[in-house]
């Protein structure tokens, strides 16, 4: 049990990074980094949902029948990211209008139902909900880390702090969405050569 | 068993209704906090486009109240229009609601205008769906900001947008043109629509 908690983590964290390794919730990397502070919030949302639905899944996979399994695991998905969207609008009003559609987006974030189809299915609920939260928190470390860039450059602020002064040129391209592509397929590229001169 | 159409189906009719009544239960719960959420949002936004000043601090409660001090809600010819009265209970300044479309989708708002409709109090949105850094700027004091106390003009559209080969009394935002065009002519028919509702009364 032990071995396996440490194991997942290190897989989901850093050497099968849904975002890096597997290319997946990349929608989302796009949309929602040109602020830190959206970001983290979605990020805890994405980690949130994908602890929660892969536990779910796990707890009634003996009764799950195979042919629907899909069906019921967008059932529950939905069924978090609802409760999250809830949440915020109730107890986060800013952060819920600034996140618009995208926190209902957050069900077709391909992360959730791959974890739930990978290891929830398959895996005691405890271990499906570590494993859920560690695959939300490398996707959110990873969106924290295009995001710091981007609000740095394009706002000079982080965490809608000021921290370049005005001397800075705000770099607009860093505020639209296709300056993720960029910053993402430079982490990749970074990441993948670190991860691919070790094994060698 | 398990591999039968019956017991899918059952399954599924099962499991949809526990989820869903569990998610009816939580909105119910959160109901009352979310519209009231919504309901200061507005209210904020009204305030600062009558200029009037409350406390960054200030709780839901307060809120209400100082906007029910200041702001009376009126109906004429069926248009909602918010009044400011000052002591000696005269009309300090209309404000209109406005809503349009605009590049991304409905922009919605409030317009305030002096007593005489001659002035702009100040412009607030309460809903927009811009491109955030671009169009959505049209959110940030920035923007807003230059529309205090700007004088309309009497002929021609009430508000232009300052270029460099004609004059007018507010500046665009740089890279979010369709944005721009879309609020100005929103807002100028808001004015329009306030000149005849408000027409008759001015005597």
């Amino acid at each position: 049990m032990k071995n396996e908690i440490k194991t997942i983590t290190e897989k989901d964290l850093w050497t099968e990074n849904p975002v890096i390794r597997q290319i997946l919730g990349i929608c989302s990397a796009l949309a929602v980094t040109n602020l830190m502070a959206n970001t983290f919030i979605m990020g805890m949302g994405v980690t949130f949902v994908t602890a929660f639905s892969s536990m779910t899944v796990s707890f009634l996979r003996h009764v799950i029948p195979r042919r629907i399994r899909m069906m019921v695991q967008t059932l529950v998905i939905a069924s978090y990211v609802i409760i999250v969207d809830i949440i915020l609008k109730a107890f986060l009003p800013e952060i819920s209008a600034n996140l618009g559609p995208y926190v209902g987006l957050i069900i077709t974030n391909c992360i959730i139902m791959g974890r739930c189809e990978a290891y929830g299915q398959s895996n005691p609920p405890l271990l499906a909900f570590w494993d859920g939260m560690m695959s939300g928190l490398g996707y959110t470390l990873v969106l924290m880390f295009i995001s710091f860039i981007r609000e740095l450059m394009g706002f000079g602020t982080l965490f809608g702090i000021p921290i370049l002064g005005d001397w800075w040129t705000r770099w607009t391209i860093m505020v639209m969405p296709a300056s993720a592509f960029f910053v993402l397929a430079i982490i990749i590229w970074a990441v993948q050569a670190r991860q691919s001169n070790k094994s060698v | 068993m398990r591999e039968s159409p019956w017991f899918n189906l059952v399954f599924m009719f099962i499991i949809t209704a526990v989820l869903t009544g569990i998610l009816s239960g939580i909105y119910e719960f959160t109901k009352p906090m979310i519209q009231t959420n919504e309901d200061i949002a507005i209210k904020k936004a009204h305030l600062y486009a009558f200029n009037i000043e409350y406390p960054s601090e200030a709780s839901s409660d307060e809120i209400e109240k100082i906007y029910y001090d200041k702001i009376q809600v009126e109906t004429i010819d069926e248009t909602i229009i918010y009044v400011a009265k000052g002591t000696d209970n005269q009309p300090e300044a209309y404000g209109f609601n406005f809503a349009g479309g605009a590049l991304w989708g409905e922009i919605e708002g409030i317009l305030v205008l002096s007593p005489d409709l001659e002035k702009v109090i100040g412009i607030d949105f309460t809903e927009q769906n811009e491109t955030p850094g671009l169009g959505g700027r049209i959110d940030e004091p920035e923007f807003k900001e230059q529309f205090r106390g700007v004088e309309l003009n009497s002929d021609g559209a009430p508000l232009i947008y300052r270029t460099t080969s004609q004059p007018g009394q507010v500046d665009a935002i740089t890279g979010a043109t369709l944005t721009s065009n879309s609020v100005l002519e929103i807002i100028n028919e808001t004015i329009e629509r306030a000149k005849k509702n408000l027409g008759g009364d001015r005597g």
